[in-house]
């Protein structure tokens, strides 16, 4: 059967339907009549979705940063380019011949579609589960030290109820759940009264508020200023003095002076007010010297982050090179599509490179670092680490979402003979390595390390199992957190083992997988001391060190 | 030395990794939504992974992994039965077997294609990308594109049918060399 030209045009806009869903029943009988019946339109089907699927393979490419394609067996003279990325040359093992330089112009308007996708760290309001006592939501943090008073030091991303906050150092922004944005630069003591009102005892505070919270409130020692749509900026001083800025809209102060008068004043856009310690009012000059806002914050919190992401790029450069480090997954620099995980050590690097099943690379510890997503039943990666180890130090960064009822895996192998180990999270959010011995299965467990508030936050995992000194060690977030005695003398090994995945095979009768992220695993075959996995999580750390090292730490 | 089991482990990851992309669009042709098509490589990969042993080193691997994927989505076809996109089985097996003598050209397109992306405008590319990415729809890109949802639609129509011109186009230039 040829095709007639009104039947290329009807098969497009078929093939169209088809990938987006949208086909009537008529219709979808339709193109399988002329699939079935023209050799022509199958050729022209499998092109067309051949091209779909390309097309994810480009969007998923162009999503994960990368620039460079694999591909082999294309002569494009003059396009092809050699590699000399070094992970790239791994790759290359397997790959048949070139790279061919894939990029777009980098001043054409695309370099901004990936930047759409280079967010900075931050959490979004609308994304974090918030109870009906919730109030607001810290969303950015730079620098901060929080004032030894308070035994209060919520982390990036913690929802707030009432409560007080008092920084001797550094930047905060909160998102009141009625819509305002307020920033706070140390040294600062504020309260949140309501979800859209405020008290500031001293410091300076930057606020932005839309239409929708209009009436956003903050209660000053001499007053209150209530908000009448806009941006302003405020400073106390420990004598109790104000200073009022407005930059953009009107704000209504309301205060009373030591003479019991009351003090009203409407302020607007481009004029400032400066309020005393008796609380008496006078116009100022605007402040040459720009009060902090949003721009700066978002800008500081970059810089912070690219500096931290540069650090630990060393670290991982030296933990590649380290002749003691027997695996390491990095998870960085790796496309997307790309369904192998690389090693990064050891002499025979390609041997452990693990297979990835179904799992997706997502975005780890800062924008641009590369993690794996398990979530799916049958996600994993597969890898045969068959050495068999007296000493060894199992570390990760891992993100747990949701505690499984029993096991969140992180490496499990999936025999059951001696040695054969598992590293997991299990159900009560305790750290434990079980080791086969004979047919007896050693379980050694920490305290309970991920609770309710960790979950969902990057934490750094460490395990010591040490033959010499006969002591299983495990580590949360750099600190020591328990010591156990080992049973036997039997080396561990993680042959036929998968990472975030329980297989059936194992000691258990079903699969599980971990809910959650992992963006850097390595083995050391030595016990590695307390002050080197302090380093480890300093340098690996993607929050503020004095946040997450408050008094709750396991 | 690394043991024979290392071997093929290593073996089974570079086929892996050549393949997959392939292997990914030829399940597509047989189930047509994408998230499907995603979950059935899922299950191949599963079962390439188990059964690498029977694989024979030198044979084609992509025809191996090809007949598995095959009887992956003949057995998910009950699964899909209320997908409105799913073809019958005389449909699928003659798209399966069309396919099988396209390879080649299909590489070629594959690679053709980056080129085409290029030549579309930045407003254009960027819907299309993102309609593609991992986890995105015709609502992301809209948004991404600052069109409605109908103009949308209306405009991957068009792009898709551009990008297909530009890409048979291509490879009949390079033909032509």
């Amino acid at each position: 059967m040829k095709l007639s030209d009104n039947e290329i045009i009807e098969l497009h806009d078929l093939f169209d339907g088809l990938v987006e869903n949208n086909l009537s029943i008529k219709e979808k009988e339709r193109l399988q009549y002329l699939l079935e019946n023209s050799e022509e339109a199958r050729h022209f089907y499998i092109r067309f979705i051949e091209m779909s699927a390309s097309l994810k393979y480009y969007a998923d490419e162009l999503l994960a940063g990368d620039e460079e394609h694999q591909v082999s067996k294309f002569p494009i003279a003059g396009k092809v380019v050699g590699f000399a990325s070094p992970i790239l040359a791994a790759a290359a093992i397997f790959a048949v011949g070139f790279y061919i330089f894939f990029s777009f112009d980098s001043e054409t308007p695309l370099a901004d579609y990936t930047a759409l996708s280079d967010n900075e760290i931050v959490f979004e309001p609308e994304k974090v589960i918030t109870t009906d006592d919730t109030v607001a939501v810290l969303t950015k943090s730079v620098g901060v030290e929080w004032s030894k008073d308070t035994g209060f030091r919520p982390q990036l991303g913690t929802t707030l109820e009432l409560s007080r906050l008092q920084i001797t150092k550094g930047l905060v922004q909160l998102e009141f759940l009625q819509g305002s944005t307020v920033i706070l630069e140390g040294p600062v003591d504020f309260q949140i009264l309501n979800s859209n009102e405020g008290k500031l005892s001293t410091g300076k505070l930057r606020a932005t508020v839309p239409q929708v919270a209009r009436g956003f409130t903050v209660n000053l020692p001499k007053g209150r200023l209530i908000d009448l749509g806009t941006e302003f900026g405020l400073n106390v001083h420990l004598g109790g003095s104000t200073e009022i800025f407005v930059y953009k809209g009107n704000v209504l102060y309301r205060g009373q002076n030591d003479s019991d008068e009351e003090v009203t004043r409407e302020i607007s856009g481009g004029e400032a007010l400066f309020v005393d310690p008796l609380g008496y009012a006078n116009w100022v000059e605007m402040p040459s010297e720009p009060f902090l806002g949003t721009a700066d914050l978002a800008y500081r919190s970059k810089e912070e982050s690219q500096v931290r992401h540069a650090a630990w790029l060393e670290l991982s450069k030296e933990l590649s090179q380290n002749a003691n480090t027997s695996l390491y997954y990095s998870f960085d620099n790796q496309s997307s599509w790309t369904r192998v995980l690389q090693n990064q050590a050891g002499p025979q690097k390609s041997h452990l490179n693990g297979a990835i099943i179904g799992c997706k690379w997502s975005e780890g510890r800062w924008p641009g670092k590369g993690a794996l997503s398990f979530e799916r039943q049958n996600d994993r990666v597969r890898l045969n680490f068959h050495e068999k180890l007296p000493t060894v130090t199992l570390c990760s960064w891992i993100k747990i979402d949701k505690l499984q009822d029993n096991i969140s895996p992180i490496l499990c192998s999936n025999n059951a003979t001696s040695g054969s180990a598992s590293w997991y999270v299990n159900g009560k959010g305790q750290v434990v390595l079980e080791v086969f011995r004979g047919s007896i299965k050693d379980t050694y467990q920490s305290a309970v390390a991920f609770r309710k508030e960790r979950l969902g936050k990057w934490m750094h995992v460490v395990t010591t199992y040490d033959l010499g000194s006969k002591r299983v060690s495990h580590f949360v977030n750099g600190r020591p957190f328990s010591h156990e005695q080992i049973k036997g003398s039997t080396p561990i090994s993680f042959a036929n083992s998968q990472l975030g995945h329980f297989g059936k095979n194992s000691s258990l009768s079903k699969d599980i997988v971990l809910h959650g992220s992992v963006d850097e695993f390595v083995v050391l075959n030595t016990a590695s001391p307390e002050s080197d996995i302090r380093r480890m999580y300093e340098i690996g750390c993607p929050y503020e060190m004095a946040n997450s090292l408050g008094p709750k730490l396991p | 030395m690394p043991s024979s089991s290392d071997n093929r482990s290593a073996e089974l990851v570079q086929l892996m990794m050549k393949y997959q992309r392939r292997l990914f669009a030829y399940i597509h042709t047989l189930v047509p939504s994408r998230s499907d098509a995603d979950d059935i490589l899922q299950e191949t990969s599963l079962t390439i992974c188990e059964k690498f042993q029977d694989f024979q080193t030198g044979t084609n691997f992509y025809s191996w992994a090809c007949q598995i994927a095959y009887w992956k989505v003949r057995a998910a076809r009950k699964k899909f039965a209320m997908s409105k996109v799913v073809f019958n089985q005389e449909v699928m097996d003659v798209i399966s077997q069309t396919h099988g003598n396209m390879e080649e050209e299909l590489d070629q397109r594959h690679y053709a294609l980056s080129r085409c992306l290029k030549k579309l405008n930045e407003r254009d590319r960027r819907m299309v990308l993102t309609r593609y990415e991992s986890g995105k729809n015709v609502t992301a890109a809209a948004h991404a594109c600052g069109r409605t949802v109908q103009g949308a639609y209306k405009a991957l129509n068009r792009i898709r049918k551009v990008l297909f011109d530009c890409v048979t186009f291509e490879l009949s230039t390079e033909q032509a060399k």
